[in-house]
């Protein structure tokens, strides 16, 4: 008898420290793209010697019964698992102009190309839903394409955005999809989450030090959405807005690029969204944050009626006079109840501290964001 | 293939099956009788590729769970 799991899991990291947490020692594969569409999680299947499904989710009763049977060969012979594609492969269109054939490149590019080959899953995807828009899991598929991507070093701007968007989209397409689901609550409003996703990391990495053991490190930590608890009731607060005549200098250069993103991609009014900023300095201008003066800040105007859980907030800088790490924001917005359909465009700004090494300057600089809430009847 | 344990009592699975948090199935895609799809994966502990084709000849408990 033979113990096995599949994690239904985007970050393979996070899935290797939560086995070392559970001293989980039996083979587990990551199924980051949903490729098997599972209902829900979990799920225990009892399979026999040939494959075939005898059991799902049995009674422990049940097992040693099960373990005992003789179960009858099936007839004719079951396909194996498909050929691996071979790096060259990787190098290669796919057989058919089809979006099913482009949706698996994709998928090729994602599960075994690496970091360096996210682009080229991403061009892949966007040719299979090119070909078939209606595609849901194209759609998703291409969302985790961009997360990943937006999780590495090969970020580029706008990448979580498009993940948030294309996963929408997805959801749009099948909203019984579970897993999907469940991924636009990890990243969106407390009031719509069902718990805290990776609140158990901390719990995890302190259970594995006490046993005398080093924590397995996660390249990208958990956003504060990703660990944020359920939170029915939405608690505004207000600011002071730091620079209300707008004297601060823009950064014209673009010396920090800003990227946006809400989610859900479509609120009903009073409903809560989660907004994503991302702070990224530019490497052409060789950006980088001063950390010897304030922090990063952001501050949002709110129209009459919306609400923010944080309408003025700050990024600690780290303990370094320079760095060029992606500094993230995220706060909650709430509309009034009765607002019109459409498309609701908030200003806010962004006001930091920033150096560039061309011209080898430092300045106090201001960027405007528009932040663009969708929605619905 | 990264490291195959046989589940050497009840008790092991009985402690698996009990991690269940009571969640009902909605809308089975997988049904008693039918061959677990075909599928090769990255496996958790080192990215190589395995699939459930590999334990072919044993009786396999398989777990389909998240870390959330």
């Amino acid at each position: 008898m033979q113990v096995a799991g599949i994690l239904e899991e985007q970050h393979p990291d996070r899935a290797r420290l939560f086995m070392q947490w559970h001293q989980m020692d039996w083979p587990v594969m990551v199924d980051s793209l949903d490729l098997l569409g599972v209902p829900g999680v979990p799920v225990v299947l009892f399979i026999d010697e040939f494959g075939i499904i005898r059991a799902v989710n049995p009674e422990a009763s049940q097992l040693a019964a099960l373990m005992e049977k003789k179960f009858p060969r099936p007839d004719g012979v079951l396909p194996g698992a498909p050929a691996l594609p071979d790096p060259q492969a990787l190098e290669t269109r796919p057989a058919a102009d089809t979006s099913t054939g482009w949706r698996g490149h994709g998928d090729a590019l994602v599960l075994w190309g690496g970091v360096g080959k996210l682009g080229e899953a991403i061009a892949a995807y966007e040719k299979a839903t090119a070909l078939a828009p209606q595609d849901a899991e194209a759609q998703f598929r291409l969302g985790v394409a961009y997360c990943l991507r937006h999780d590495s070093p090969e970020a580029q701007a706008g990448d979580f955005a498009q993940a948030a968007a294309h996963w929408n989209r997805a959801s749009e397409l099948n909203p019984n999809q579970y897993i999907w689901r469940r991924r636009i609550q990890q990243y969106g409003p407390r009031g719509q989450k069902p718990y805290g996703f990776y609140d158990w990391v901390n719990e995890a990495r302190s259970a594995i030090q006490a046993r005398g053991e080093k924590p397995i490190p996660l390249p990208v930590e958990p956003t504060r959405s990703e660990s944020a608890q359920p939170q029915k009731e939405f608690a505004a607060t207000t600011g002071h807005n730091p620079d209300p005549e707008g004297r601060v200098q823009r950064d014209e250069a673009g010396l920090i690029a800003v990227d946006a993103a809400v989610l859900p991609a479509r609120s009903k009014p009073g409903e809560p969204v989660r907004v994503h900023l991302s702070f990224r300095p530019s490497p052409k201008r060789k950006a980088h944050w001063n950390n010897e003066a304030a922090d990063l800040a952001f501050w949002i105007d709110l129209p009459p009626g919306w609400q923010a859980d944080q309408q003025y907030i700050t990024v600690p800088n780290p303990a370094q006079p320079a760095s060029q790490e992606t500094r993230k924001i995220e706060i909650e917005l709430k509309s009034p109840p009765r607002t019109t359909a459409g498309e609701v465009s908030l200003h806010g700004f962004a006001l930091y501290y920033v150096c560039e090494d061309v011209n080898g300057v430092c300045f106090y600089l201001r960027q405007d964001i528009a932040v663009k809430v969708q929605l619905a009847d | 293939m990264c490291g195959m344990k046989r589940v050497a009592s009840i008790k092991q699975m009985v402690a698996l099956l009990a991690g269940l948090t009571g969640f009902s199935l909605q809308g089975a895609s997988f049904k008693v009788g039918e061959p677990f799809p075909v599928i090769t994966l990255p496996a958790a502990k080192d990215g190589r590729p395995m699939s459930v084709n590999d334990f072919r000849g044993r009786k396999l408990l398989l777990h389909l769970f998240s870390s959330w």
